[in-house]
């Protein structure tokens, strides 16, 4: 099985697919820029973790802290921002506790801050939501693939 | 002795200058660049812009209509200098 962090970030991108707004415009750790057709849309990824042993006779258990960010990106002539707010409302949604989507695989998921920008560098304005979101699961040091 | 610059060689049409249209009614000629630019590096999109003799545009401001290569505008900002303005065009 693959690593527990990608069934995590495949398990927030099936939960993210399908949204009113977004509909199946849902990247992970997309590195080219979206096509205009591809927008409204979320990016994915998962940008770091933090673990540490939590039991010292082996198999180790370790606790990890996955920072998974999920980007909303818009365009349009008008209501941008409200459009951002309205994409993050569905991802907040979709990715609730209890989140049916990362049962068995984490313990909880939590929005810890929500980033809003806009750019009006190009012929229509853009803009840009990151909501960072804190994954608690475990696994054996020994097998990162198996949820604990 | 004061220069006067005579800018109508640079937006010629005759060379690679278009004509866009203000406000539906005035045709000015002018270089019209669409870049590519991506906002955030995460998007692809044009940064429309419109290089004339100010002349041409003194009244012009924020929120006018403008037209060019077909697309309709709105402009976003208007930059004027020695004798030069720069039209940054947003898509309506």
């Amino acid at each position: 099985m693959a690593h527990l962090r990608t069934q995590i970030r495949e398990a927030v991108a099936g939960a993210l697919t399908g949204l009113t707004t977004t509909a199946t415009r849902v990247f992970q750790s997309r590195v080219y820029p979206l096509a205009v057709t591809d927008l409204p849309g979320l990016l994915i990824a998962t940008e770091s973790e933090e673990s540490a042993l939590i039991e010292m006779s082996a198999p180790m258990l370790m606790e990890r802290r996955l920072r998974l960010q999920v980007v909303a990106l818009a365009k349009g002539t008008a209501d941008v921002d409200d459009t951002l707010d309205q994409i993050c409302k569905e991802v907040e949604v979709a990715l609730a506790m209890p989140c049916a989507a990362l049962n068995g695989l984490a313990k909880s998921i939590e929005l810890t801050s929500t980033e809003i920008d806009f750019d009006g560098a190009s012929d229509q304005p853009t803009g840009r939501a990151a909501l960072r979101f804190e994954v608690l699961y475990f696994t054996e040091q020994n097998a990162p693939d198996v949820a604990q | 002795m004061a220069f006067t610059e005579d800018l109508a060689p640079f937006f010629s049409v005759s060379d690679f200058a278009v004509v866009g249209t203000w406000k539906g009614t005035t045709s000015v000629s002018g270089i019209h660049d669409d870049d590519y630019v991506t906002p955030f590096g995460e998007v692809e999109a044009n940064a429309a812009m419109f290089t004339c003799d100010a002349a041409d545009v003194v009244a012009m401001a924020q929120g006018d209509a403008f037209a060019v290569g077909g697309v309709s505008y709105v402009v976003a900002g208007v930059a004027r200098e020695h004798g030069v303005a720069r039209l940054k065009l947003r898509r309506t």
